[in-house]
C-alpha cells in the first residue's frame, strides 16, 4: 500500500465527513457550520494537489484519446470543483458568524441565500456520482488501509476503462 | 516550488470562477431590486419617527435564519444528504451496470 493512497484515503474519509456535517447547519450550529466550510477549502485544494498528475493527463488527452467514462468524470469533476466555489461564495456572502467575526461586513442580497441552497443540493447528486465513480477504488484501499487485505492495486472504474 | 504553483493556479482558477459568479448575481441582483418611492408602497412613519412592527411590542424579532444557534440537533440534514448521494450514486451504478452488461452481450454475440 503506497503511502499516497493512504494519504488520500484518510484526507477524502475526513472531508467527506466535514462535507456530510457541514450539509447541515441545525445539527452543528452556524458557527461550525461556517468555519467548517472555510476549512472545507483547504481540504480541496490538497485533494487536488494529491491527484494532480491525474488532472493533468486527462487534460492533455481529453479531446484526443480518451474514453467516455474518463471524459464524463472529467467533466463532473469540473462541475463538483465550479458547485463548490458557487457554495463557498454564496456562503461567505450570507455569513452570519465567520466573516463578522473576521470583522467583514458584507451587502445583504437575498439572491445568495437561493444559491447557496441550489448549489448545496445539486453539490449533493454531483458528490453521489463522484463517490459512485470511485467506488470500486475506495472500497479496495479501504480495504488495504484498514483490513490489512491483499490484492491488486486499487483502480477506479474510470481507470479501468482507459 | 511546484506545489507552490499548483496552489496558486487553483487559487487563481478558483478566483476567476468567483468572480464572473459574484459579477452576474451582483448585476442580476441590483437590476431585479424593486425602487421604492415615497408614495410606492413604502409604510409611512409615524410623526414620532420610529418604526414599529406590528406584534406584541417587546418581544419583536427580526427575520432571519432559523437555524442560527443550532447544536447537535436530530441529524436530518445529513441523512437527507446521504440519501440524496445513495440516490444518485445508485442511479449511476445502474446505468454503468446496464451498459457494460450490453457490451458484453455485443462482443459475445
Amino acid at each position: 500500500m503506497s503511502t499516497s493512497n493512504r494519504t488520500k484515503l484518510l484526507l477524502d474519509i475526513g472531508t467527506f465527513l466535514a462535507f456530510l456535517v457541514t450539509m447541515d447547519p441545525h445539527f452543528s450550529g452556524l458557527a461550525i457550520h461556517e468555519w467548517l466550510s472555510i476549512a472545507l477549502a483547504g481540504t480541496i485544494v490538497v485533494h487536488l494537489l494529491l491527484n494532480w498528475e491525474w488532472i493533468v493527463n486527462v487534460t492533455k488527452r481529453l479531446f484526443i484519446k480518451t474514453t467516455n467514462g474518463t471524459r464524463f468524470n472529467y467533466v463532473l469533476n469540473w462541475l463538483l470543483f465550479i458547485d463548490g466555489i458557487l457554495i463557498m461564495l454564496s456562503g461567505i456572502m450570507i455569513s452570519e458568524s465567520a466573516m463578522p467575526a473576521l470583522g467583514i461586513l458584507l451587502p445583504v442580497n437575498s439572491a445568495w441565500r437561493s444559491l447557496h441552497d441550489v448549489s448545496a443540493n445539486l453539490a449533493l447528486i454531483i458528490m453521489g456520482l463522484h463517490l459512485a465513480m470511485h467506488w470500486n477504488w475506495i472500497v479496495t484501499t479501504f480495504k488495504r488501509v484498514f483490513l490489512g487485505s491483499p490484492g491488486k492495486p486499487a483502480v477506479t472504474g474510470i481507470e479501468q476503462e482507459a | 516550488m511546484k506545489t507552490l504553483f499548483r496552489v496558486l493556479l487553483i487559487l487563481v482558477v478558483a478566483t476567476l470562477i468567483g468572480g464572473v459568479m459574484y459579477i452576474g448575481v451582483d448585476a442580476s441582483g441590483s437590476s431585479n431590486a424593486p425602487s421604492f418611492g415615497d408614495d410606492e408602497g413604502r409604510p409611512q412613519l409615524p410623526a414620532g419617527g420610529e418604526f414599529r412592527p406590528d406584534g406584541d411590542g417587546d418581544a419583536f424579532r427580526p427575520e432571519g435564519r432559523d437555524h442560527d444557534e443550532g447544536g447537535l440537533g436530530f441529524p436530518g440534514g445529513v441523512i437527507k444528504a446521504l440519501v440524496l448521494m445513495s440516490i444518485a450514486g445508485g442511479i449511476y451504478s445502474v446505468i454503468a451496470w446496464a451498459g457494460k452488461k450490453a457490451k458484453r452481450t455485443v462482443t459475445t454475440t
